[in-house]
């Protein structure tokens, strides 16, 4: 053999193994970045980074629910059943306003079925440049967000990809009786945690001091602004066919304590009441609503895993009080709510959640 | 940019290869080197563009000063010049990479308040410095002929050997350059080429990036380790740092080849060693090489007694321990071999003597030691390990390590047949580690490959499978640690 066969047969069965690679991969297509699942297969889905891009673009839906981790146990089939729709839910742990409206954009870019849009709202948020994206940009793969089919490399000639998702995640879950996971389970982790008081203690560390009082300086004002415009309203101001349902997550207790005790408890409530401002100003298109009103719902610490993060029970009830129009947000009622939040929250006895 | 990554292997290389013979097709010679030169640039500026700055004005500096020195006849003006020169370089070299280092002690011994820089290091400024003073001295000396810039800047710039060696000398590299017979694709170098990236590729990929998962572990919980599992760890750091380094410099000698250029062997077996002054014969040999004629023979090398030489050798030791890294770990690291190095020269007569495995067994299990001081962040962190070594009881290897080791492949043969994780990655992960060892000390390293090399079907088979094995390895799932809400 010469070195020029050596070459050719070399380069052959390199292109030859990166095929065998590439080919299940396109053909299955674990993060849906081609097309939707394959008739006959059953997919496991967990990776959300990975396959939102996806499921937005090629699964077949009419509402969606987004947000952060305080979306992930949302029930779509209760969603299905109180609103009457056909959704997905599409969480993002840890998710910025800018990523999470990122997908919304394309929702409502790449399916013109898309009606209703639930959103949560983390209003810690609010505080992020509008442009804040939470995540290593080198670890996020961004080649599954974008047309460039130059760098779907990446993705088609990946091992983990063929042996952990097509092989692991599909060919061996299917081959083992399970069904595609449901948006009920995906991305739910209710039933790995214990939803107690004593659970939600044993994950908070009290601040010691407290510290002075943090004001809503025009600075802030001008972020949650732009945060707000740019990530929340434009969307909806774009779309007017389509019913955002967007609400403030309720966090516990047990989180309003430590915001009081580190002085930001004040600029949050300001900061909140002004985005809402903004937004019932600007989009009729958005209901907007908030649960902080629902004290016994907040200040029962049962309902929590940890001081944010409420029990699927709640999510349920979110949806409920949604339809019911329970803490819906009105030009003509929403200063009364944050005057009430100021009044009840700045005043709570907060020692009592330790007695 | 990455020898590892997509973009080299399916975009730069290829076009650098095409664009560069296509010129030379057509005659345009200075062209060609322009275009290389310029395909160097984009190579280094791949991350970060302020660096190519760095970079062009360390070669406009030392080509005006190494031109004005072979060009006067003025001793007075050349001995000038050589100090500007060697001031220059180990300026932006201690600037940017001993600054923070130099000032912090100082701070510390002298309760001063100098101001940290933070400086990012610029890739690969320790070895084009290096590079680039070689040529500054031996202008000096007149040894060097006068270049043009373009030879000059490719013979620093040339991309395979820019960011991490091996140091070549401009007599290797620019006459290879201006010889009219390289100047086209040959069959034989490209095939050799091919063979000694996708080799060196797989060290650093398959190999070495697999070991490191064992030793990032250990590294970032040596509070976990028993002197079993700190065995462990040290043994695949010894194996990772050979396979990580020596893969890089086989990817750079074959990625060279295959623009038939030959770069200077940097690594030839050097876990065979059995001694310690054999190990430094073996083990980045540009850079000894370097510390020989520049520093060494300099300070008198051999030839002002015994005890002068054994202080020479520890002089060169502390500064190679000073040149790895702004550490004092590097130092210590460079003086226990200069300790080491200078003890086998004043009882070699003796050493010699003794079994050739006893002699192998000591030197590889004093560079298996050593390389603790060299992976350890501090002095602190090199205490905890050493105590874990030597003063912990022996225990099973911890199933967080063995997690942390487990590739999807593994993941994917235990649930395929049934094995019982985590002992089949146990397994695995000894055997994998054997092997290394094996292949570190009995099989042929890439230049032998590279001097024995026949085309043969089994050879296509496997420079294929590595190379495939290794383009699919670049990627991977991450995981999106939980970002509180």
């Amino acid at each position: 053999m010469n070195s020029k066969k050596f070459l050719a047969i070399t380069l052959f069965f390199t292109v030859a193994l990166l095929c065998a690679v590439a080919i299940p991969i396109i053909k299955y297509d674990p993060f849906f970045h081609y097309h939707g699942p394959v008739e006959g297969k059953e997919y496991n889905l967990y990776n959300q980074r990975y396959i939102t891009d996806g499921i937005i673009k090629y699964f077949d839906y009419d509402a969606m629910i987004i947000g952060t981790s305080m979306t992930d146990n949302f029930k779509t089939s209760d969603m299905d059943r109180i609103y009457g729709t056909h959704s997905i839910k599409v969480p993002l742990p840890g998710a910025s306003f800018k990523e999470i409206n990122q997908n919304i954009e394309k929702a409502v870019k790449s399916n013109p079925n898309l009606k209703i849009v639930v959103r949560a709202l983390d209003f810690v948020n609010f505080y992020a440049d509008k442009d804040y994206m939470s995540y290593d940009k080198d670890m996020y793969p961004t080649y599954l967000y974008d047309d460039n089919i130059f760098n779907d490399v990446k993705y088609v000639l990946d091992k983990e990809v063929l042996t952990k998702s097509v092989v692991g995640d599909i060919l061996l879950f299917t081959k083992d009786g399970n069904k595609t996971t449901d948006f009920d389970t995906y991305s739910a982790w209710n039933h790995l945690y214990v939803f107690s008081k004593d659970a939600t203690l044993a994950t908070y560390e009290r601040p010691e001091k407290i510290a002075p009082m943090d004001t809503f300086t025009e600075e802030y004002r001008e972020t949650v602004y732009g945060n707000t415009y740019q990530n929340i309203i434009q969307v909806a101001k774009e779309n007017p066919d389509v019913q955002f349902y967007y609400f403030y997550t309720p966090y516990s207790i047990a989180y309003f304590d430590r915001e009081y005790r580190e002085g930001r408890l004040v600029r949050n409530i300001d900061s909140v009441e002004y985005a809402t401002e903004l937004i019932l100003n600007e989009c009729p298109n958005i209901k907007l609503y908030s649960f902080f009103g629902l004290t016994d719902l907040i200040t029962n610490l049962d309902n929590y895993k940890d001081v944010i993060h409420y029990s699927d029970l709640v999510n349920s009830q979110i949806l409920t009080f949604m339809d019911m129009e329970i803490g819906l947000l009105t030009k003509e009622n929403y200063k009364e709510h944050f005057d009430f939040m100021r009044d009840f929250y700045l005043n709570y006895d907060y020692d009592s959640i330790f007695e | 940019m990455l020898f590892n990554s997509y973009i080299f292997v399916f975009l730069f290389l290829p076009m650098s290869l095409i664009g560069y013979f296509t010129l030379n097709k057509f005659k345009k010679y200075s062209l060609a080197k322009i275009f290389l030169i310029g395909m160097s640039f984009w190579f280094y500026g791949y991350f970060n563009p302020w660096y190519l700055i760095i970079m062009l004005a360390s070669i406009i500096v030392n080509y005006v000063l190494s031109n004005k020195m072979l060009k006067t006849e003025n001793n007075s003006l050349r001995k000038i010049m050589l100090i500007v020169g060697i001031v220059f370089n180990i300026g932006i070299l201690f600037y940017f990479k001993y600054y923070d280092f130099f000032f912090s002690n100082i701070n510390s011994a002298f309760g001063t308040d100098f101001t940290m820089k933070n400086l990012v290091l610029p890739l690969g400024i320790s070895f084009f410095t290096f590079q680039q003073l070689s040529y500054v001295i031996d202008s000096y000396k007149k040894t060097v002929p006068v270049y043009n810039f373009f030879d000059y800047s490719l013979f620093v710039t040339f991309f395979p050997q820019l960011v991490a060696g091996p140091i070549v000398l401009h007599s290797e590299i620019v006459p290879q350059f201006a010889d009219k017979s390289k100047k086209k694709p040959i069959a034989d170098n490209f095939a050799k080429g091919l063979m000694s990236f996708s080799f060196g590729m797989a060290k650093k990929v398959l190999i070495a990036d697999t070991l490191g998962r064992i030793v990032n572990w250990g590294f970032n919980n040596i509070s976990m380790l028993s002197s079993t599992t700190a065995v462990l760890v040290m043994f695949s750091y010894t194996l990772q740092l050979y396979f990580d380094f020596s893969g890089y410099c086989d990817t750079a000698t074959g990625i060279a080849y295959m623009f038939n250029i030959k770069l200077p062997m940097n690594f030839n077996s050097p876990y065979r060693a059995t001694t310690i002054l054999d190990f430094w014969d073996r083990w980045h040999i540009t850079l000894t090489r370097f510390f020989k004629n520049y520093v060494y023979f300099p300070l008198g090398g051999s030839k002002k007694g015994k005890v002068r030489t054994y202080i020479n050798v520890f002089i060169v030791f502390v500064v190679s321990g000073i040149w790895h890294g702004a550490n004092w770990t590097f130092i210590i690291w460079g003086m226990i071999h200069g300790l080491f190095s200078v003890f086998t020269r004043i009882f070699k007569k003796y050493i010699d003597k003794i079994p050739k495995i006893i002699n192998w067994v000591v030197t590889f299990a004093f560079v298996n030691l050593a390389w603790v001081i060299f992976r350890a962040k501090d002095v602190t962190q090199v205490r905890q390990f050493y105590y874990k070594l030597f003063k912990e009881t022996t225990g099973p290897i911890p199933d967080e390590l063995l997690e942390a080791f487990a590739l999807p492949e593994i993941k994917l043969v235990e649930r395929l047949y049934g094995l019982q994780y985590p002992n089949i990655t146990l397994w695995i992960l000894l055997a994998f580690v054997a092997f290394c060892f094996f292949a570190s000390v009995f099989m042929k390293n890439t230049n032998e490959r590279i001097n024995k090399f026949k085309p043969t079907v089994i050879g296509c088979i496997v420079t294929a499978f590595l190379l495939a094995y290794t383009i699919v390895s670049l990627s991977g799932i991450s995981t999106f640690l939980y970002f509180n809400f």
